[in-house]
Parts: C-alpha cells; sequence; structure tokens
C-alpha cells in the first residue's frame, strides 16, 4: 500500500490524484495534518503545484464535465473519512466512464459519492440560513460557524454578493479558517496563531438591543396551538443552536 | 410602545398567515444591498416546526373588518398597535444585514379604507427598495377592494404579492367574513395575473451567487417579470366552514389553471375564539391540512387533477392515507407498473416513487438493468412501492393483492414513518 500525503487543500488533492493513477497498486490518500502513524509504509508527500492541478482538473474536466468537478469539490469539503477513498475511486472510474457518471445511480460507489455531496450540499443550504452577523465596534461583520464539513468558502461568495458594502469575517472556529471579505470581494484567511486577541473582541462584541428584538420576533411567530418542538429540531438540527441568537426550546 | 413591543404583537398578530416563502425569485438586482436565491432560504424554524424566512408582519393589527376566525376583527379586545414606515423598514435592514431574514412579508389589519392601508403598505416597500437599496424579497399582502393602481404599484416593488381568498366558498365569506367577497378577490387575482404577462420578458435564468454550486437549489426559470417576479399565492382556511377536500382541491386546480398561482397554502383553522359561526375544534384540524397539501403537492409536481383524487362519492381525503397511495389501491387495474419500461409520467403514479427517484430510474436504466436493489439505492421507497411494481418480470408481492388488505397494510407503514406530522412545511419554499 502506497500512502500518499497532500496539504489539504483541493489544489493539493487534485496532484496527489494526479500521482495516484500513475501508480499501479493500491494507494491510500491522506492529509498532512491526519498522517497515520505506522512506521515503514511508504510514503509519498505530494507538494501542491497549481500547474499539476490545472492539468488535473482539465483533465476532469474534460472527461466528465465541470458538474462532476463541483462533485469533487463538494465530496472533498465533506467530514467523512471514507471521503478521499471514494473519491480516488470515483476520479479513476469517471475517466474510464466519461460524462453521466453521476447519473449512474445503480452503482454503489457513485450513489455513496451521491449521497455524500448531497449531504455537504444539505449543509451548505443550511448554514446559508443559520449564519448569524453581529457588527463588532471595529466594523466588521463577524460571525461564528460551526459546520460539520469545510464549508465556509463555498458560503462566503453568497454572503459577498450580498452584501456589497459590509466588511465581512466567517469564522469557522472549529478549523481555526474564516472567509474574509471587504467590498464584495475576498477569499479564505488562516486564523490558526491569531485568533486569541481578535476572536476575544469579535466574539464579545454584542449587540443585546437587536438581538433582543430578534428573539422576541421569534418566540412571537411560533403558533402555540401548534407547538412542536422535534420538527423544530429536526430541521435545525441543534448542533447549530449555540452559533444562532434565537433561542429554540427543544 | 417601543419597536420591540409592537415587533412582538405584530408579528402574533400576523402568525396565522401561512407563507414565509421567499423562493421563486428572479429580480433584476439594483445598486444596493441585498439578493434573492430562487430556492429561498429558511433562516430559523419556530417552535411549531414552521420555517422563518421572512420578516412577518402585519403593518397595523387594528381592523375596521370584523372577520369571525381572525384574532384582529373588530370585535376583538386585543391591544392595537401600528408601525411607521420608516420604523419598519430600519427594522427589516437591520434583521436582514445580520442575516436574519430574507425579507419582508407585510401584510396588514384595515384602516380606514383599503386604499388608505393599502398605500401604507405600498410606500414602505417603496422605501425599501429605493431609500434603503434594498434587494432582499419582499412579499406584500393586497388588501382586499383596493383600487387596482395600488395592486399593480405593490407588485412592481415587491417579489411576490397575494390576495388571501380565507374561506373556500361565497356562503362562508358572507357568514364568516361579511366584508369580503368571491368576486372582490377572484378580481384582484385576475388583474395581478394579466399584470405579470404584461410584463414578462423571456430573459435567461438568473443564476445562482457566484461561485457557489448550488445547481440543486431551484429550477432555472425561462422568463422573469418585471412585475411580482416570485408570482402570486393565496391561502385558505380549513376547517372553519363546511366544504369538503372536494371542493377545496376543485377550486385549488382551478386558481392553478385561471390564475397561475404559484402556491395555495392551506391553514388549519386554530379556533382563537368562541363564536357561534364557527365550529368547535379541540385542535386545528393538522392531520387534514397535511392531506391537503400532499394532494396540492400531486397537483403541481405528479401531474394529477383534482377530479382524479376525489370525486362525490370520495369528497374528502383519506386521513390514514395519503392521497397517491389512496389513489393507487383504488386503481390496482394500473398496476402493476414494470420499471424497467414505464414512463416517466407512469412512474410518477406509484406510492414510494417520488420525482427525484423516478428522474433516477429513467436515467439509471439507460447505463443498467436495474432490481431492487438498485431501486433502493436511488431513493425507492420499496416498502410501499413492492405492491405497485415489477421489476425484469420479477416481483415481490403475490400478484392481486387485495384493495383492503393493502390499504391496511401501507396505513400501518405510513403510521410507523410518519411521526413529524406537517412535515410538507418542509417544502413550504418551493416555487
Amino acid at each position: 500500500m502506497t500512502e500518499l500525503l497532500y496539504d489539504g487543500s483541493f489544489d493539493g488533492f487534485l496532484c496527489a490524484a494526479w500521482r495516484y493513477l500513475s501508480i499501479p497498486g493500491p494507494v491510500r490518500m491522506s492529509e498532512l495534518s491526519e498522517q497515520a502513524t505506522e512506521l515503514f509504509r511508504p510514503a509519498f508527500s505530494i507538494p501542491t503545484d497549481p500547474e499539476t492541478a490545472r492539468r488535473m482538473q482539465d483533465r476532469f474536466v474534460a472527461a466528465a464535465g465541470v458538474e462532476e468537478l463541483k462533485t469533487l469539490l463538494l465530496v472533498h469539503a465533506a467530514s467523512d473519512p471514507r471521503r478521499l477513498t471514494l473519491l480516488m475511486d470515483y476520479v479513476r472510474e469517471t475517466l474510464r466512464a466519461g460524462t453521466g457518471i453521476g447519473d449512474r445511480m445503480g452503482s454503489p460507489l457513485v450513489v455513496a459519492v451521491q449521497k455524500m455531496r448531497a449531504h455537504v450540499l444539505w449543509e451548505i443550504g443550511k448554514l446559508l440560513g443559520f449564519v448569524r452577523l453581529r457588527r463588532s465596534a471595529t466594523g466588521v461583520w463577524y460571525a461564528p460557524i460551526s459546520p460539520e464539513a469545510n464549508v465556509v468558502g463555498f458560503l462566503g461568495p453568497h454572503f459577498a454578493e450580498r452584501f456589497p458594502d459590509q466588511d465581512l469575517l466567517l469564522h469557522d472556529v472549529p478549523r481555526g479558517i474564516a472567509f474574509w471579505c471587504t467590498r464584495g470581494a475576498g477569499g479564505i484567511v488562516d486564523l490558526q496563531g491569531v485568533p486569541t486577541r481578535l476572536h476575544a473582541l469579535l466574539s464579545t462584541d454584542r449587540e443585546p438591543l437587536v438581538e433582543s428584538t430578534w428573539r422576541a420576533y421569534f418566540d412571537a411567530i411560533a403558533i402555540p396551538e401548534r407547538r412542536n418542538p422535534r420538527l423544530q429540531e429536526k430541521l435545525m438540527p441543534r448542533r447549530y443552536w449555540k452559533d444562532l441568537i434565537e433561542r429554540p426550546q427543544g | 410602545m417601543d419597536t420591540l413591543q409592537k415587533l412582538a404583537l405584530l408579528a402574533a398578530s400576523a402568525r396565522y398567515d401561512v407563507s414565509c416563502a421567499s423562493s421563486g425569485s428572479s429580480r433584476a438586482v439594483g445598486t444596493g444591498y441585498g439578493s434573492t436565491v430562487p430556492a429561498g432560504i429558511c433562516h430559523s424554524f419556530a417552535a411549531d416546526g414552521r420555517c422563518i424566512s421572512l420578516l412577518k408582519v402585519l403593518f397595523t393589527n387594528a381592523c375596521i373588518n370584523d372577520c369571525a376566525y381572525c384574532v384582529n376583527r373588530r370585535s376583538s379586545s386585543a391591544p392595537r398597535t401600528s408601525f411607521e414606515v420608516e420604523e419598519l423598514v430600519a427594522l427589516t435592514e437591520s434583521f436582514y444585514r445580520r442575516n436574519y431574514i430574507e425579507g419582508l412579508f407585510l401584510s396588514s389589519g384595515v384602516i380606514k379604507s383599503a386604499d388608505y392601508t393599502m398605500e401604507l403598505l405600498v410606500r414602505t416597500a417603496r422605501t425599501l427598495r429605493r431609500e434603503a437599496g434594498f434587494n432582499g424579497y419582499i412579499h406584500v399582502k393586497i388588501i382586499p377592494g383596493c383600487s387596482p393602481e395600488l395592486a399593480r404599484m405593490a407588485g412592481f416593488w415587491a417579489d411576490r404579492v397575494s390576495v388571501n381568498i380565507e374561506l373556500p366558498s361565497d356562503q362562508s365569506l358572507r357568514l364568516l367574513a361579511p366584508e369580503k367577497t368571491g368576486r372582490q378577490i377572484l378580481h384582484s387575482m385576475g388583474a395581478i395575473r394579466s399584470d405579470i404577462d404584461e410584463n414578462t420578458d423571456s430573459l435567461p435564468a438568473r443564476r445562482g451567487p457566484a461561485g457557489l454550486p448550488l445547481s440543486c437549489t431551484g429550477r432555472p426559470s425561462l422568463t422573469t417579470s418585471r412585475f411580482a417576479p416570485a408570482g402570486q399565492s393565496t391561502q385558505l382556511i380549513v376547517g372553519a366552514s363546511p366544504e369538503n377536500d372536494r371542493h377545496i382541491l376543485g377550486l385549488s386546480q382551478n386558481l392553478y389553471d385561471t390564475y397561475r398561482l404559484r402556491r395555495v397554502y392551506y391553514s388549519a383553522f386554530v379556533p382563537v375564539r368562541q363564536d357561534e359561526r364557527l365550529p368547535v375544534l379541540s385542535s386545528p384540524p393538522v392531520r387534514r391540512e397535511h392531506r391537503l397539501y400532499q394532494a396540492d403537492w400531486l397537483l403541481r409536481f405528479y401531474r394529477f387533477r383534482a377530479e382524479e383524487l376525489l370525486d362525490d362519492a370520495l369528497p374528502f381525503l383519506d386521513l390514514d392515507l395519503d392521497p397517491k397511495a389512496s389513489w393507487a389501491v383504488r386503481h390496482l387495474e394500473r398496476f402493476p407498473v414494470e420499471v424497467q419500461h414505464a414512463d416517466y409520467e407512469t412512474l410518477l403514479r406509484v406510492p414510494g416513487i417520488g420525482v427525484k427517484s423516478a428522474q433516477r430510474i429513467v436515467s439509471a436504466r439507460r447505463h443498467q438493468r436495474l432490481d431492487f436493489e438498485s431501486l433502493g439505492r436511488i431513493g425507492t421507497v420499496l416498502k410501499r412501492a413492492r405492491w405497485f411494481i415489477t421489476c425484469g418480470g420479477r416481483s415481490l408481492e403475490p400478484s392481486d393483492p387485495e384493495e383492503a388488505r393493502l390499504r391496511l397494510r401501507l396505513s400501518g407503514d405510513e403510521r410507523a414513518t410518519d411521526l413529524l406530522r406537517g412535515q410538507h412545511l418542509l417544502f413550504g419554499d418551493d416555487v
């Protein structure tokens, strides 16, 4: 078994996939940060090279189309530990089968990949609604989020387009990364190492008046005769509650 | 009263309005801030499990009408209040910029006259768009009896407009909402439809937010209208008056056909007061409401007609069985269906096969022969479909099941799985 290590970025993944296609035997792919501690196993650290990434991407898109590239992007962002193994098989299978692989729902591999893709899309859809921005004293609109999948990069452009006149910081707290955006343009920044002062400043800055007004609305809009906390929790899973302003009852 | 107190009162007064959808819009965006997403976005879920997408409020809960079923009727002793236009605009903006909401759903009690009230709603929408630079979603309720010019102005500022039909017949309106007439309501709907048609150009579908791989969110629209681009909807109250489901679904079918409504919403009557004109109910008829939504879904996405689902002999939807299964067990002569060959429309009529799994079956069988295992992976609910399909000539159940036995099996399955009543609200945000 050959182990390929890459830096965790999507470009890094494409470079690892490029190498993987030239290796005949069984391969395992891991992020550098997740490297298994087994000794004596051949492990190759694959450098992230934009040119190789582009070649892999072009080859893949030429074989399968842009929609399938989206599948790779989304599944790569999933938190499921099986994702890299599935993606390697998927890349090989796609290059063999060509366009329309996503429709081959009779194949267990395709079904597993599509399920993972759907789950990530589901979370993006939920978080587009659940993100709560607050205006800090610095003028920055700050939102802490704790997504299961690595989706802050998918969320960011939506907010950048929607609020072109707001400086935004969407902070994926568990991963220590953020989408930073000013005047409608931005990107991902690594907040590891920086956070203590900045985070303390942003996370303690609250807006009591507007927040209590929102909570009053949230409470008043429910029909008491139709109370259904189970449905509420099913549609808004508890793991998202801590970053909300309102207080679901559960 | 400060804004927070007003909001608590005017939101509580608006909560019986069902729609909170922010979907189906594709308006050209000008300068300013805000956007709409074709599939709509739910920002939270209230304690009743309903999606919160819009800031849903009444402009005022004072009202000159005296509708028997309404918390805001003239004769009620509820405390009254009203927003100022600028106050409501600022509130909408402050919630929107924090991503609490997709926009504003604005309705109102009627003060002074229909025109006076409608003018306030139009002014609010116009101020939001023109002065605040707001490009988020706006849904404006058309006050019955207001002048067509005001309704038209509302449609140019709003994404969606709606006229509530309230009750499913003229007799019930006369009895319970004496100031409203069916003719007046339908006339408003007809005018809105004409305005939408006149202002529709064939334009390319608007793309989703840049960079977002959300191709699954919403169907692209082929045309877009400058007037109420998200179309019109309505709602009616179920269980406050004696009309049967056949009558209600027939009405909905007619509204979809004639006025091209995007949605008809059904609201289980919540007995907020005792009145001799109203039925005595221990709780809102939510199961009946749920069945109506399922049947409505069949009209809009499964190519059923209302008259296929109910007739004189069967005027109410079956509370124990979903409307598609109920139709299927009454038409066993059409089954079993062979999934390798059946056309899309036939697949749609099989219990346990939804729109997505019907599409997947059609596309998967181009590449391979299907078996029951792959059908399961595709998303077919075999527990239900097994009674109605064959796959490559094979069947999972003996042929010719009796209607009565089948009914019992299917309703038992449903009871076991349908734990979350009102789940239609999951779909509350479609276009």
